[in-house]
């Protein structure tokens, strides 16, 4: 049983590390591709747009994804300062881990995803937002390019729709992945509660 | 160790770590607690019983008995089953 809650854990940890840094490059995506677009779209840099009102919807939006792209990168960063540490202590141990070290991690990821419960929800919402302007980001970019007269906008317009939707369709899924993860915590915490009152009953501990 | 935990899970940590004797100032530290709620922490555990106290002149040090191995026991495995008994999150 022990050895299939060490797998767990190391999954669980992994998949939530990898979860969070890919949140964090596609964040800083976010904000890296939402400041190009408002140069672009504001100064009519690269003449891709064929009319003015288009082009200002398509800067206010790429405003919006630079706003969302960095508070995407601060909240991703704060949950992954957490992880990180529990997840290089896991690294450097080597197995088999003695029960009460697991326990100790287990505590911690607990005590992590208590703090940090709030954040991984705005995170879903970011995710959410986030991925929705990138898709609206990436049809405007087919519009113009279905509106454009020669064949280098054309070209360009469908490689910023690819870069766009593609960022899109990756944050809404991200958004679903965050909600698996508070889903399996919610379920421990609700658990951990009922858990708790078995301890306090059956050892006499109860702490005022 | 940093973040929200329960006064269940703070139990836990101090009694894992008063295995062996340690000082107040070493359990303050290593569970992450001030003074105030560190002393609290302790107070209570000693007067349940799964602390004791051992005094070396002016030097005080706490070690846990062996009723805390009860609580140890049973909090592993509540603990550990949360892992067993919940689907986790897979990517």
């Amino acid at each position: 049983m022990k050895d299939n809650t060490i797998m767990q854990f190391k999954n669980e940890l992994n998949s939530f590390f990898m979860l969070v840094l890919l949140n964090l490059v596609f964040g800083a995506m976010a904000m890296a591709f939402g400041m190009q677009f408002v140069v672009s779209s504001v100064l009519g840099l690269n003449g891709l747009q064929p009319s003015v009102v288009l082009r200002a919807l398509t800067g206010a939006f790429s405003l919006m994804c630079f706003g969302l792209g960095l508070m995407w990168i601060l909240s991703s960063a704060r949950i992954l300062k957490g992880i990180t540490g529990i997840r290089r202590e896991y690294r450097k141990r080597s197995e088999p881990v003695p029960g009460e070290i697991l326990t100790g991690w287990i505590v911690r990821l607990m005590a992590h995803y208590r703090e940090n419960k709030k954040r991984i929800a705005w995170m879903m919402i970011i995710c959410t937002l986030g991925g929705s302007v990138f898709l609206a980001l990436g049809i405007l970019n087919v519009v113009q390019g279905i509106g454009a007269g020669d064949i280098t906008t054309r070209l360009l317009s469908v490689i910023a729709a690819g870069i766009n939707l593609t960022i899109g369709c990756v944050s809404l899924r991200f958004s679903l992945y965050f909600q698996k993860y508070s889903a399996a915590w919610d379920l421990r915490l609700q658990e951990t509660v009922r858990s708790e009152e078995t301890l306090k009953k059956s050892m006499g501990i109860d702490k005022e | 160790m940093n973040g929200r935990r329960s006064p269940y899970e703070i139990y836990w940590e101090i009694l894992v770590y008063c295995k062996s004797p340690r000082s107040f100032t070493a359990v303050i530290n290593r569970c992450d607690l001030n003074s105030k709620t560190g002393q609290e922490y302790l107070e209570f555990l000693h007067s349940k019983g799964y602390l004791s106290v051992m005094k070396d002149g002016e030097k005080s040090t706490y070690v846990a008995t062996e009723r805390a191995g009860d609580y140890i026991a049973l909090f592993t495995e509540i603990y550990q089953k949360l892992f067993d008994t919940i689907p986790g999150f897979r990517l």
